[in-house]
């Protein structure tokens, strides 16, 4: 890790349209960002079985398992852990059962990337301060 | 009555349909933002005097064009079955109408990575009410998805046993399906419209119905 991403949040995107994830992971790793993806709810909780990010960036729709899975599994486990939910929905609904499930915040699809960044360092701070 | 609960059950899968298709759509927005996204960070990288990398210029430009293509059939897919509903009864030909509702329960069968397999005569001309029909056959298939394993195959077969044809979906694995309740209200609402007999069998779900109701 360089000077740069070692003052960044880790942030794990967890996202089943792999050329999403791996686009915003490569925009997150340019503004030196430790990004890294899974691409399954399965595949997410794996990666932080076994290496815990800071800050999750978790799609709320997955083919395995769907993101509000995930955080109830997520809440008890890694109560450390910044959750921060995608949704395409169009509806707040969503969001908000994902807050009331322990998430940090929420952004809608598209993603507004200036947007993100502030919500992952807000979403980071509330969890070291 | 009957035919004012029938165009009920049509509303709910044009929702079910249009759901799906905003959720489809909303995530190959994404993906084309993100990658014009990173080639204004690119952009950038050039001001910054740190040069374009023109690989990954050329990979995010395939990505959107893509996504764009991935977008233009899912409308077009949209639009095909919104136009169902253009006349009470219609011609058309059975393998198109078949892959159509294959193509708008995609998302449906991704969820529980389902894989759907056609295979259907080309030559076989319908004509009765396009989106009764339709809509039967996409809840019919959405019921099978509900009640199969994650992963499973579906198989779609057509027997033309004229003057009727018979739409089988079935599970490649006979030990899949569980014991489900089939027709449900809409659906046998809609097979009514359409003088059409419903059934199951094993791990199959049976959609008869007259080739032409003219």
């Amino acid at each position: 890790m360089t000077q740069n991403e070692q003052s960044n949040p880790t942030v794990l995107v967890a996202d089943d349209e792999i050329e999403f994830a791996s686009t915003l992971v490569a925009r997150l790793k340019l503004r030196n960002f430790p990004a890294t993806m899974a691409n399954s709810g399965k595949a997410a909780l794996a990666a932080i079985e076994q290496d815990q990010p800071d800050v999750l960036i978790l799609d709320l729709k997955m083919p395995d398992l769907d993101g509000l899975e995930v955080l109830a599994s997520l809440k008890e486990n890694y109560p450390d852990l910044a959750v921060i939910i995608l949704t395409g929905h169009g509806s707040f609904e969503a969001g908000r059962q994902g807050m009331e499930l322990g998430a940090y915040d929420y952004i809608m699809k598209p993603v507004d990337l200036n947007l993100l960044l502030v919500k992952i360092e807000d979403a980071y701070q509330s969890r070291t301060a | 009555m009957e035919q004012i609960n029938a165009d009920r059950a049509c509303v709910q899968v044009f929702a079910k349909i249009s759901a799906a298709i905003s959720h489809e759509i909303k995530n190959t927005l994404s993906i084309i933002n993100e990658n014009a996204g990173l080639l204004e960070d690119f952009a950038q990288m050039t001001e910054d005097a740190g040069g374009i990398p023109p690989e990954r210029v050329r990979s995010a430009t395939e990505i959107i064009v893509k996504q764009v293509e991935r977008s233009n059939i899912i409308m077009k897919n949209l639009n095909r079955f919104a136009h169902s509903a253009d006349t009470y009864l219609a011609h058309g030909n059975l393998e198109e109408t078949l892959s159509l509702i294959v193509s708008l329960t995609n998302r449906q069968a991704a969820m529980k990575n389902i894989k759907t397999n056609l295979s259907c005569p080309p030559d076989i001309t319908i004509s009765t009410n396009l989106v009764f029909l339709e809509s039967l056959i996409y809840l019919t298939l959405l019921t099978l998805f509900q009640n199969s394993e994650d992963g499973s195959t579906v198989l779609i077969q057509v027997i033309d046993d004229a003057p009727d044809i018979t739409i089988c979906l079935k599970l490649k694995n006979e030990d899949d399906l569980s014991p489900i309740a089939y027709p449900d209200d809409d659906q046998k609402l809609l097979a009514e419209q359409i003088q059409a007999s419903l059934s199951q069998e094993k791990n199959s779900l049976l959609l008869s119905f007259p080739a032409s109701v003219d």
